[in-house]
């Protein structure tokens, strides 16, 4: 059984020729919370709608609580999932919606549904209906939805979307509370990055289909912070310099960048150093990243940002 | 499966278009009701003047089908007007299976256009269940829709004409079953239509048109290829919900009970089994 609570092997969705989710393999630890980061049209619905089991893949993969293939069909009930939009019978109110999921799952228990309805902060709802509700209102209930039977797994496809401020705090503060009381496993997609940053233990950047990163909070972090970037034809050749003055936190990113993340006040001394090793530097800057211009870079630049 | 049934059944009786349905239906019960005591009070009048006797279709012969919608009671000039004489009258007509057939489309579709179906759709281990589903919770439709009709037509009755005859019921119990069994098919092949093509509106124009006669003219172009074929005396109205609706006379034989219950039973499981693999494999 592999360490993580889902993993996709080479996930692949075509619609005709085109290639919506392209050999896209995740990995999402349990207990984290996963943010899924893409360009409207990146592949992230495709991507969660197969992992729900509302699609079903071309080709590749998916691995939930260790089980895969036709022994999943059995787990999913342990999933639960909103997709795009809330999934609502709006002539119903916040209860009867509710009641409505928990027949489907065999869940009569006394007091259940009130407890959801306030674990999503719609207990006051009473018979209103739920084609009176805002929009953050019907998206907390679409969460609620998605919490009937106590799933292992939620699976959330752009949950804050066209929310107001408060309605964004509000479901952030509701999977925060869920994350750590519950130890659920929450995927998150959203092109919201600032959001997503405050509540994301763990990421995964897709674009045109195709994964490409996934890091951790701290490694996304690190890549963000302010850093000396040294310009060269041959970064290894440096590490013998670095290592004599002292510097341990540094890393070479690419054929022509090495990154040092500390004592960035002595990027003279640095430049000077590798001049009498005889190592020519092309340039050498102190450079730091927005989370935004990171992932813009990544997915190709701010000439078509959807991001923000 | 049981748990799908539940909250369909109780998803169905939530549905505000299953009252307004019910609504509609009593009032056009009562309202076509009234009219048949004037046509029925005018044949009478006729039938005293004229010294030709009216001559009406014989119950036991094979009506022509027509085009459009006909509730005409079968009773002749000095007869009782009958409980069965009216339920006759709207069920042959299609007149029942108009109303049922809307609420057939507006409830087989309401979980796909509400979005609902995927906040389910994934946990189940069969999706064509959820098709399954439908189809047991229309059959409690249907039958629960037929008692409420039978009951609004026995009221309407006594009111209209003063008096309340029910008829021969043993003819009366098998028509009304083998119809019942045939509305239910005939909702049957709406929800798999509406399921197979996704579109509401088309969805209700093929089940009205189904009620208006209206696919006659395609059975007839049907029955003309295949005489050419060289298949004589082939009639596809007789292999049809609708036709064998139209079809079924006022005293039905044991055969043409049997006849239509097997055309029923043959193309409701049909559409049934095939809208539901195609929903199991069909994408959210």
């Amino acid at each position: 059984m592999s360490d993580y609570l889902l993993c996709t092997r080479g996930l692949t969705k075509k619609f005709g020729h085109h290639h919506a989710v392209d050999h896209v393999d995740l990995h999402i630890p349990k207990g984290a919370i996963y943010g899924f980061i893409g360009r409207n049209g990146a592949g992230k619905t495709t991507c969660l709608k197969m992992i729900s089991g509302l699609s079903k893949p071309t080709e590749g993969e998916i691995e939930i609580f260790g089980y895969s293939g036709r022994e999943l069909e059995h787990m999913r009930s342990r999933i639960g999932c909103l997709i795009e939009a809330p999934g609502l019978y709006e002539n119903m109110t916040a209860y009867e919606n509710l009641k409505t999921k928990c027949l489907f799952c065999g869940i009569h228990k006394k007091g259940y549904i009130e407890d959801i309805l306030e674990t999503v902060g719609l207990g006051d709802t009473g018979k209103k209906k739920a084609k009176h509700f805002s929009l953050g209102m019907k998206q907390r209930l679409g969460i609620g939805l998605a919490l009937v039977g106590e799933p292992d797994l939620l699976v959330l496809d752009e949950p804050i979307n066209g929310l107001d401020p408060q309605g964004i705090a509000e479901v952030r503060d509701t999977l925060q509370r869920l994350q750590q009381e519950r130890n659920m496993t929450i995927l998150i997609s959203s092109h919201i990055l600032e959001e997503l940053s405050k509540i994301a233990t763990d990421y995964g950047i897709i674009h045109n289909g195709a994964l490409l990163q996934e890091l951790t909070r701290e490694e996304l972090m690190q890549r963000c912070s302010e850093r000396i970037e040294i310009t060269l034809d041959h970064p290894e050749s440096t590490l013998p310099v670095l290592d004599r003055l002292g510097f341990s936190r540094y890393q070479v990113t690419d054929k022509n960048h090495i990154q040092v993340f500390e004592r960035l006040n002595e990027s003279p001394l640095l430049n000077m150093e590798l001049s009498k090793a005889g190592i020519p530097v092309r340039g050498i800057t102190i450079t730091s990243e927005e989370l935004e211009t990171y992932f813009l870079n990544l997915t190709g630049g701010a000439s078509n940002a959807e991001l923000y | 499966m049981l748990n799908c049934i539940k909250m369909d059944l109780y998803r169905m009786f939530r549905m505000k278009s299953f009252y307004m349905i019910w609504i509609i239906l009593a009032a056009a019960t009562i309202f076509t009701t009234s009219m048949s005591v004037i046509d029925y009070n005018m044949l009478k009048e006729e039938a005293q003047s004229s010294t030709q006797t009216v001559q009406q279709e014989s119950a036991s012969q094979e009506e022509p089908v027509n085009l459009g919608m006909d509730v005409t009671i079968p009773t002749q000039p000095g007869e009782q007007v009958t409980l069965y004489d009216l339920s006759y009258a709207s069920l042959h007509g299609k007149f029942i299976a108009l109303f049922m057939v809307i609420f057939a489309v507006l409830f087989s579709s309401s979980d796909v256009s509400s979005g609902y179906v995927k906040n389910i759709g994934g946990q189940m281990k069969n999706r064509g269940n959820l098709v399954l589903s439908k189809a047991v919770t229309l059959f409690v439709y249907t039958i629960l829709t037929m008692a409420f009709y039978l009951v609004i037509q026995a009221i309407a009755q006594a009111a209209c004409f003063h008096e309340l005859q029910i008829g021969a019921v043993r003819d009366f119990a098998a028509y009304t079953g083998t119809q019942t069994l045939l509305h239910y098919a005939l909702l049957l092949i709406c929800m798999a239509v509406t399921v197979i093509i996704r579109n509401n509106v088309f969805s209700m124009t093929f089940g009205i048109l189904f009620c208006m006669n209206v696919m006659v003219i395609l059975y007839s172009a049907v029955d003309k290829v295949a005489a050419k074929l060289g298949i004589q005396d082939f009639v596809l109205l007789r292999y049809t919900v609708t036709g064998r609706m139209a079809l079924l006379d006022m005293a039905p034989s044991a055969k043409a009970c049997g006849e239509a219950l097997a055309v029923a039973i043959v193309l409701g499981a049909a559409v049934t089994i095939l809208s539901s693999q195609i929903f199991r494999k069909r994408d959210i």
